[in-house]
């Protein structure tokens, strides 16, 4: 366990290309992985998270000094979390899915992955394999056959062209 | 530009939280193991829980009311309800009048008067993925009521019709049909019938017996109905209370009914798992009250409830209070459909 000091405790995250974050222990352990690691006595020196690049840390921890801030109200932090997240481009959410899943925050992976498939429900097949870089593994004739048998399904979705 | 490759558990917590059925199959088209993690029979559970805890407050009336648009959707909001213009449309020909509803899936009959006497051929139908499937039954006897219940072990839906005194099981799964006595003789309560599925896995109906009212489930395990029993104070009120319904409040079973005696509404919420019931609320002061026919819809604001229904003002306030059941059925984004059999797309 963290030692009681009296002044708020602050702790060293270390990126994976090495930029360093100072972030408040009361912060940071909304993270279940950082907490895991202060309750095992890593919190005095640099904590390394291989995972997480530094321009997803640097959001990451925008989001828990945010979040932490406001009291016990799931409403107001409902609206933050929406605020937060509502600027954010495909590229940087999936970053923050990858980062919220290995820091283990529930409460960012649930609003994050929420806000992916908000974005996704109007897109198309081609602007999903593109965007999570997944590769058609169905034979011309097998993908005709599954686009066939849900064939409304591609009634007014986006065109194609967009990012 | 292909981003970051999301492991296949982080891209199934995010397409259970897309709540468009619509997009989750046509998604199926973008890869094969897309298509395995939508089609999954867990999956498909996680989405619908998903969905149901992110209530979308819209609901299906039963009937088309002859329009040819479709079923009227509606949507609640606070003590206001808003017919608006919307409509569930595609049925499946010639059917008109919504009988059940157990996790999307809807029990459809027609409305003609022929038909409605033999009751022989019905439909399942899911609005959200347009999967249909047609039913005949092989029982000519007058049906008392009907329901359909999804068990989740098995994971097959099973279609009961209840007989004056017996009733008949069909299983989708394994195409079966099994008949049983009733043991009693008992009388239905109202034309769409009086049954409600909780938590997707039990049904429940109201039954009249020997003019009593009697509370019977369906135990999708041993294929059985039982009877449950009333709250202690229904059985010495009787003869003061008419108009029994039930409810589905926070994923229990709610049992209301009118207390002619005192003009009030009684309402009492069955604990999960256990046959007890609780006593949540009396509402008084409330005239000439058929809860078979009146619209009475139980709405949350501000975590707290109100009974409203159009004829009265907003009455009291209640304990949280979720779907409504009547004249409307729920209408869930959800991906269920009676599996190991052939579903044909409707044509638009």
């Amino acid at each position: 366990m963290a030692a009681e000091t009296g002044t708020p405790t602050t702790l060293t995250l270390k990126s994976n290309d090495d930029e360093l974050f100072s972030v408040a222990e009361s912060a940071a352990i909304l993270s279940v992985t950082i907490r895991n690691m202060v309750e095992d006595g890593c919190a005095g020196g640099v904590i390394p998270l291989d995972n997480v690049d530094g321009k997803t840390l640097a959001s990451v921890i925008t989001y828990m000094n945010g979040i932490s801030a406001i009291p016990a109200d799931e409403e107001k932090k409902k609206s933050y979390r929406d605020k937060f997240l509502s600027d954010k481009d495909f590229e940087t959410l999936a970053d923050m899915v990858l980062a919220a899943n290995y820091l283990n925050m529930s409460c960012l992976m649930d609003a994050v992955s929420a806000k992916i498939a908000q974005v996704m429900e109007k897109k198309s097949v081609g602007w999903v394999r593109r965007k999570f870089g997944i590769e058609n593994d169905y034979t011309p004739e097998e993908e005709a056959a599954v686009k066939e048998e849900h064939k409304w399904t591609f009634e007014g979705v986006e065109t194609d062209d967009d990012n | 530009m292909a981003t970051s490759n999301i492991p296949s558990e982080i891209i199934e917590i995010i397409l259970s939280k897309l709540s468009s059925v619509k997009s989750l199959l046509r998604f199926k088209a973008v890869s094969k193991s897309w298509n395995t993690i939508i089609s999954d029979p867990l999956f498909i559970q996680n989405h619908l829980q998903s969905s149901n805890s992110s209530p979308n407050n819209l609901f299906l009336s039963r009937n088309t009311n002859s329009t040819d648009r479709g079923f009227p959707l509606i949507k609640f909001e606070g003590p206001k309800t808003k017919p608006g213009e919307m409509f569930v449309e595609n049925i499946p020909n010639g059917y008109s009048v919504i009988l059940f509803e157990c996790n999307g899936v809807l029990l459809l009959t027609s409305l003609s008067d022929r038909d409605r006497r033999n009751n022989r051929k019905y439909a399942l139908w899911n609005p959200s993925t347009r999967w249909e499937r047609h039913l005949e039954t092989r029982y000519k006897d007058h049906v008392v009521d009907r329901g359909i219940c999804y068990d989740k072990i098995t994971g097959d839906f099973k279609v009961v019709f209840i007989y004056t005194t017996e009733y008949a099981i069909y299983s989708c799964k394994y195409n079966y049909w099994r008949k049983k006595k009733l043991g009693k003789k008992c009388y239905g309560a109202g034309d769409t019938g009086s049954g409600i599925c909780i938590d997707g896995d039990t049904t429940y109906w109201i039954l009249e017996e020997s003019a009593k009212m009697q509370l019977v489930y369906f135990d999708s395990r041993i294929d059985e109905i039982k009877v449950l029993q009333k709250p202690e104070q229904l059985s010495e009120d009787d003869k003061y209370v008419s108009s029994y319904n039930m409810a589905c409040l926070r994923g229990s079973l709610c049992l209301y009914c009118y207390n002619k005696d005192e003009k009030s509404v009684q309402m009492w919420i069955k604990e999960k798992g256990i046959h007890t019931w609780e006593k949540v609320i009396t509402i008084g002061n409330i005239e000439n009250l058929y809860l078979w026919s009146t619209q009475l819809c139980f709405v949350e604001v501000e975590n707290k409830a109100t009974n409203y229904s159009p004829t009265e003002k907003a009455v009291e306030k209640l304990v949280g209070i979720d779907i409504y059941r009547g004249r409307y059925v729920p209408y869930r984004n959800s991906l269920y459909f009676p599996t190991g059999v052939k579903t044909k797309t409707i044509k638009a």
